[in-house]
């Protein structure tokens, strides 16, 4: 059985420390998501406690094979969904008022890594909403076109031109800023 | 910037540990995670949420049926003849147990026996029964304990957090019984007397020790089956019996039956779950309400039918007591912790009733539709487990029950 699954049973037999185990292995990637979608540290906070009150509430329905993580990304993504809905306009948080910790590869591309992360973060920002949704669950999720499709309602082409026009728009963004910057 | 390198970036996105309030989170994760597996338990497939539980049958009063005729159920040889002794008479005018206390060994479970008390009256009538019924023993209902006393049966299902009550007179018949048949004077007594009839062939043997016990082994030819009884030599009483099924040419051991305490006093507090079931347990008492529908002129298939529709018409109008009414007797106040966060809207449709898969249930499946509104969304959902039965000993009433 594989480690989700052996956590699965026993979060289904009332475990609350395997529910901080799951918590422990997916917070960075459903915090990530729930952030880049959402553009707010709170709302995003929110985003991912509603979502694994979604999740823990679920807990009896899934099978033992279910992917935990798949799972748990589709109820972040509900949310976030559900937020956006309400409100009638997302307002973009300037990125110097998060607390970014990007991974390093050493000490001398410390700063350039966290500098162009923030960067990314910033041009997500510029992307719409269906666009920015895929690239998220695509590329911070690793869900794959036809997961995505399934999760949002939408055809595959439909979610593969999204993924195409957002990312060419992030490349076009990017590379203005660069050539600005020189 | 190519693509690659915008994905690579995009992946290293990330918060700082300690910004995010994942206490908050876990907890309230956590109480949510008791109530889904709670409401589980007791719900079984009304759940409604986007991933839907296709769980078991609950079996709340339909278990309390099962296990206390199951409760009954006794491998001594001689239970296979006819109860009608002509020694019947003189058993019950010479009926001397007051208190007895057993447990029963399955082969297969042999760590958690099955465990009863009986308290009997100066003129051997059954008086109280506590039985205790491990979680092997009770077909996905859990460990429970079940007592019976003045008619009137309390089961609780521990492990579900469950308290009912049934009237159950036909129990003191069933117990008086098993008591005879338990009696381990009774039995030697009933063993030499199926010798003589030559039903039974004993073979005795005598220890010159006196602290080990006599060991009477019984074969009948007539059947498969083999009993050892253990006699303590000093008080000449049965401690155990042990029952041997023949399998391959060799007789394996089926069971075994373990007695104490004979005719010691059993604290009359055993024989009341009152005190001891948790005060947050779900309560569902039979005998002090009208349970169920009362079917009148209307056919069985009519009645299933009327009970099904009923019952979601209440849940529509939010009227938990009457829903609860059709649910075994479901407390309102728990009817509202369960389905009071979903919308029932209408029926859409309710089908033909057709006979359960288990017809040991006795009882009927009615397929149904609801539209419902969960979480802002509407969706159709299918009730095509939906049982409902006569309520236990309670004949013309119509009721829910376990699951859909």
């Amino acid at each position: 059985m594989s480690e989700d699954g052996q956590i699965l049973k026993r979060l289904q037999k009332g475990d609350k420390d395997a529910l901080r185990m799951l918590y422990e292995k997916y917070s960075d990637t459903l915090v990530g998501v729930a952030i880049s979608m959402l553009r707010d540290i709170h709302t995003a906070e929110d985003c991912l406690h509603d979502a694994f009150i979604d999740f823990a509430t679920g807990v009896p329905a899934l099978r033992i094979h279910s992917n935990l993580r798949s799972y748990l990304i589709s109820c972040v993504a509900n949310r976030a969904r559900d937020i956006l809905r309400k409100k009638a306009r997302l307002s973009d948080t300037n990125s110097e008022q998060l607390d970014l910790a990007a991974k390093t590869d050493g000490p001398d591309s410390t700063l350039i890594i966290e500098e162009s992360a923030r960067k990314v973060y910033d041009a997500l920002g510029q992307l719409p909403y269906e666009q920015r949704e895929v690239f998220v669950l695509h590329v911070q999720a690793e869900m794959t076109f036809q997961q995505i499709a399934e999760q949002v309602g939408a055809s595959i082409n439909t979610v593969q031109s999204r993924y195409r026009y957002g990312i060419e728009k992030l490349r076009s963004l990017l590379n203005t800023e660069c050539e600005n910057e020189q | 910037m190519n693509n690659e390198k915008i994905e690579k970036l995009a992946k290293e996105i990330r918060i700082r540990p300690g910004i995010i309030n994942k206490d908050r989170i876990l907890a309230d994760a956590a109480d949510a995670l008791d109530r889904a597996i709670a409401a589980k338990a007791l719900v079984a497939r009304f759940s409604l949420w986007r991933k839907i539980m296709n769980s078991r049958i609950t079996k709340f009063a339909a278990a309390a049926v099962v296990i206390i005729g199951l409760a009954l159920s006794v491998k001594l040889i001689g239970s296979s003849v006819s109860p009608v002794y002509a020694f019947e008479q003189t058993v019950q005018a010479n009926h001397t147990v007051r208190f007895l206390h057993m447990k029963d060994f399955d082969a297969r479970h042999s760590d958690e026996p099955k465990e009863f008390w009986v308290e009997c009256d100066e003129a051997g009538r059954v008086k109280n029964v506590r039985s205790y019924f491990p979680e092997w023993s009770s077909g996905g209902d859990g460990a429970k304990v079940v007592v019976w006393s003045e008619g009137k049966a309390q089961v609780w299902f521990k492990k579900k957090n469950g308290f009912l009550t049934i009237r159950d007179e036909k129990v003191s018949a069933d117990m008086l019984n098993l008591v005879q048949q338990c009696d381990p004077r009774l039995a030697v007594e009933r063993l030499y007397e199926q010798e003589k009839q030559n039903k039974v062939k004993l073979e005795i043997d005598e220890p010159s020790d006196k602290t080990k016990d006599i060991k009477i082994t019984v074969n009948s030819d007539s059947s498969d089956r083999r009993e050892i009884l253990y006699v303590d030599q000093a008080t000449k009483l049965v401690t155990a019996i042990e029952f041997y099924r023949l399998k391959d040419g060799i007789y394996q051991l089926d069971g075994t039956t373990e007695f104490y305490d004979y005719n010691q006093q059993i604290d009359p507090a055993m024989f009341n779950l009152e005190k001891e079931v948790p005060s947050d347990a779900t309560k569902v008492d039979q005998t002090n309400q009208e349970v169920g529908l009362v079917q009148g002129n209307l056919s069985n298939d009519e009645v299933v039918v009327e009970v099904a529709k009923q019952f979601f018409e209440a849940l529509i109008a939010k009227d938990y007591a009457k829903a609860g009414k059709l649910l075994e007797g479901m407390p309102a106040g728990k009817m509202e912790e369960m389905f009071g966060h979903i919308k029932f809207l209408r029926i859409v449709s309710i089908g033909k009733p057709v006979p359960h898969p288990n017809p040991g249930t006795k009882g009927t499946l009615v397929p149904c539709v609801v539209e419902i509104e969960v979480n802002g969304k509407t969706a159709e959902q299918k009730f095509d487990r939906l049982g409902i039965r006569q309520v236990y000993n309670q004949p013309g009433r119509w009721t829910i029950f376990g699951g859909i």
